[in-house]
């Protein structure tokens, strides 16, 4: 169940109510535009971005069945900053590849995209908190790109083969969580 | 399917970018004529975007693209776009409170906080709580780095308050733990240096580095250490760590600090 601040705020958007949109961009633009300007983006980047977000939050609310799990204004921060990740990536991508600049993806599309990836990504989230302490602590260190030699100097392992075996355990017990959700759907979003 | 260990291990090798030549070759060939092999590929690849860029979708969903083509999705949009104007019309209003505040603190701190009461009901027309970057802008002022008038003249020293006092943080950082290095605990100048380095680690958005430095310092002797009890607060209002900036003043208050006291109960009342 919504709490009763996520749901005004929600139903505010859904129903498009002014009062609430001027109280979400006053509470949240700050934080957002510290967030995004931390990850090499500017305020101006920020604001699109929050926009983006609150149309594909309008979306999620009238096509899904959505509720949001954590309070309103961590959702908003994450789902802005994943979007703008994925801006960021688009960019530099599009700089290397001069003649694709013609071949934008129209606002519907990036919408869609958009709402499918924020709702990966919290599957991604559920399934990972599911394992215990232990799989998510070296897990969240290999994930990272942090190499076997250091994980083991830091969380005490004897050596990397046995890091090495225990992300092995944690990766598939993750994987296979993640597969037997009736929510992933591997070939139909092309991951 | 679940492969071997050996075979895990060539994937992670292959997205770290660390296969070269006729592995890379074979590799990539396996993965253009096995499904399977290449759908593991692109799992373990999901896993590891999933904590760096986040997970990428490559299909299109005709139901929500239909959706954002529909009047509903128009309205909306429209609905947003006079909510947005609307929103930077009143932010522009806002903007001479800002000026005001960048004036230096000290001569103005009775008009600021007189200020700081219009300012927090200009941030707030609906009576929300106001956010932490509010709060932020409200309450943050550096006082100047004064070691020169304190008797100090060594060029290294005149040097780190010529670049705090204008703002170059960056440059601060660098000139204070070259002073640092060779300076002892009991220097009356080891507390302000090392102060001055947590702001400008602050400034520069290293939270974390701030936020130890203010750790240490306000668990000293000195008799400045609340100073560093009040920077601790605001970095964690910087990281937006409301609860726990929460608690800290509580605790401040409750063992009582009274260096800042006033902002601090102001602030307590806004979270």
């Amino acid at each position: 169940m919504q709490s009763e601040e996520n749901a005004y705020y929600i139903k505010g958007i859904s129903t498009g109510d002014n009062q609430v949109l001027l109280r979400i961009y006053k509470e949240f633009m700050p934080v957002v535009k510290r967030r995004i300007k931390q990850h090499n983006g500017s305020g101006e980047d920020a604001e699109d971005i929050f926009n983006q977000v609150l149309m594909q939050l309008y979306g999620r609310f009238k096509v899904r069945d959505f509720e949001i799990q954590t309070t309103f204004e961590n959702y908003l921060v994450i789902a802005c900053l994943n979007t703008w990740k994925k801006e960021l990536k688009k960019r530099i991508r599009e700089r290397v590849t001069k003649e694709e600049y013609s071949v934008h993806l129209s606002e519907a599309i990036d919408f869609s995209k958009g709402i499918r990836e924020m709702e990966i990504w919290e599957l991604y989230e559920e399934k990972f908190k599911l394992l215990s302490e232990n799989c998510r602590e070296i897990l969240k260190l290999y994930l990272k790109k942090i190499s076997g030699r250091e994980i083991m100097e830091e969380l005490g392992y004897a050596s990397e083969t046995t890091v090495r075996q225990r992300v092995f355990k944690c990766k598939s017990s993750l994987i296979k969580a993640i597969r037997s959700d009736w929510r992933f759907k591997e070939n139909e979003d092309g991951i | 399917m679940e492969y071997d260990d050996k075979t895990y291990l060539l994937i992670e090798q292959y997205l770290l970018g660390q296969l070269k030549g006729k592995e890379l070759a074979d590799f990539e060939n396996r993965m253009a004529n096995d499904t399977t092999f290449n759908q593991e590929v692109r799992m373990n690849r999901s896993l590891f975007n999933h904590f760096d860029e986040g997970v990428e979708i490559h299909s299109r969903n005709e139901e929500l693209e239909a959706f954002y083509q529909s009047d509903d999705a128009r309205r909306f949009k429209a609905q947003l776009n006079e909510s947005y104007t609307q929103y930077k019309n009143e932010a522009d209003t806002d903007k001479p409170i800002a000026k005001v505040r960048k004036l230096g603190w000290k001569p103005l701190a009775v008009a600021a906080s007189i200020l700081l009461l219009v300012g927090f009901f200009l941030f707030n027309p609906f009576g929300g709580p106001a956010g932490s970057d509010e709060l932020l802008a409200a309450y943050v002022e550096h006082e100047p780095l004064a070691l020169v008038t304190k008797g100090n003249t060594e060029d290294a020293i005149v040097d780190i308050e010529t670049a705090f006092n204008n703002k170059d943080y960056t440059q601060s950082i660098t000139l204070i733990d070259a002073v640092l290095e060779s300076l002892d605990e009991q220097s009356p100048y080891w507390f302000d240096l090392n102060l001055s380095k947590g702001i400008a680690e602050w400034e520069t958005d290293n939270t974390q580095a701030a936020k130890t430095i203010f750790d240490t310092l306000r668990k000293s002797d000195f008799q400045d250490a609340p100073k560093a009890d009040w920077y601790y607060i605001l970095t964690l209002l910087k990281e937006d760590d409301r609860a726990n900036a929460k608690e800290e003043i509580q605790t401040y208050l409750s063992n009582g600090g009274t260096y800042k006291s006033k902002e601090m109960r102001a602030i307590l009342k806004e979270l």
